[in-house]
């Protein structure tokens, strides 16, 4: 206890009674003058860190927060770059189809197959009459990315549309006779696959951000009228009714979806003789 | 009036350079923040109690900052810095507490 006693009784510097004694000893005054220059610097040092250190905790510049806004901005131009490569794949697939029609000769029974070919294959943008389907997460279903580790909750937020659901519409539209559908802009072709990696929902390896619009082109008369039938219409209502996730369906006059970025095969190579003849 | 003075010009400046304080040095800002505070309120009780002492006041003021920094710094090498640091704040918020209630008694005899 004479720890915390010396320490209650004696808070004061000893130092100030020591000098005060000294001077009492040599015939001076006991107090000394306290506007002085000393002082004068003591006091701008204590304001200078006193401010210094308001500034810091008032603007909550952590070193977690500026790691977190270097991340974001790293993403973010990784991210624009992407997009600027993505844009010039097609502008260059474009190129590329316009040099082999020219090149093969107009009305050549080559070119106008890979015509028909490639809006199938996903490599040529594409327009029709077909269905856009809206889906966000519930009100209030946490959707802020912060703390949604996978490991954080056994139950994972219910009113998140999940990669699942994506699927299964995405599925059922190629069931009712989609001809073309595409996520959030990414053509799905047939080296596409949606899928879950942690809390965010992968397609054609590019992370989407909600909302998630499907868009699919389809015959105008039979297609949305198949769709809302079949088990994709009910799985909607379903997902409408028991996890209140926000569902737009409208069938649309006229649908631009883009071409597919990624649709070349490194290690996978076409087989001469496509007719059915040995191969060697 | 001249540490007035000085608290004043400290504060401006602060403001307006806002100097960014390297990494390193900032786990020791709030234990500064704690021994200057300490120092402020030992020098108006000397002042009050008669024994005011300019160079003891600047040379405690700065020791304190020193020893406390060191002490955190120690405790960072040792992995104990987070405890350490609390040992400092609460042995300089003790004195800032006493301190104040004999500042307090000083002036409204209470």
């Amino acid at each position: 206890m004479t720890l915390l006693t010396s320490m209650l009784e004696r808070p004061l510097d000893p130092g100030y009674a020591a000098a005060a004694r000294r001077r009492e000893r040599d015939g001076v005054s006991k107090a000394r003058p306290i506007s002085t220059p000393l002082v004068g610097i003591g006091a701008l040092i204590i304001g200078l860190v006193v401010t210094v250190a308001a500034l810091r905790s008032g603007g909550a510049h952590t070193v977690a927060d500026q790691a977190r806004a270097d991340l974001i901005a790293r993403v973010e131009t990784r991210q624009t770059s992407v997009d600027q490569l993505g844009a010039s794949v097609r502008s260059l697939q474009a190129d590329v189809s316009a040099l082999e029609a020219s090149a093969n000769g107009p009305g050549n029974a080559l070119s106008t197959r890979a015509n028909d070919l490639a809006p199938v294959a996903g490599t040529m943008a594409v327009r029709g009459p077909g269905l856009t389907i809206t889906l966000d997460d519930a009100e209030g279903s946490g959707t802020d990315a912060v703390g949604a580790g996978p490991r954080e909750d056994t139950n994972p937020a219910e009113g998140r549309v999940q990669a699942r659901d994506l699927q299964l519409v995405v599925n059922d539209l190629w069931r009712a006779g989609a001809q073309a559908v595409a996520v959030n802009g990414h053509r799905l072709t047939s080296m596409s696959a949606i899928r879950f990696a942690g809390a965010a929902i992968i397609v054609n390896y590019r992370p989407l951000g909600r909302p998630y619009i499907v868009t699919a082109i389809g015959a105008p008369k039979t297609f949305p009228a198949a769709f809302a039938q079949g088990p994709g219409g009910s799985y909607l209502a379903t997902l409408r009714s028991t996890f209140n996730i926000s569902v737009d369906v409208t069938t649309q006059g006229s649908l631009d979806l883009p071409a597919s970025v990624s649709v070349s095969t490194r290690y996978a190579t076409a087989v001469n003789n496509v007719s059915g003849k040995d191969g060697s | 009036m001249i540490p007035a003075l000085g608290l004043g010009i400290g504060v401006i400046l602060g403001l307006i350079l806002q100097p960014t304080v390297p990494g390193w040095l900032q786990p020791y800002l709030p234990i500064a923040v704690i021994a200057a505070l300490d120092a402020v309120f030992g020098a108006i009780r000397a002042i009050l109690d008669g024994i005011f002492d300019d160079k003891v006041f600047v040379v405690s003021f700065l020791s304190n900052v020193v020893v406390a920094a060191f002490i955190v710094f120690l405790g960072d090498k040792l992995g104990v810095g987070n405890q350490l640091a609390i040992g400092v704040v609460v042995v300089l918020g003790v004195r800032i507490f006493s301190n104040v209630a004999s500042i307090r008694r000083h002036l409204f005899d209470a």
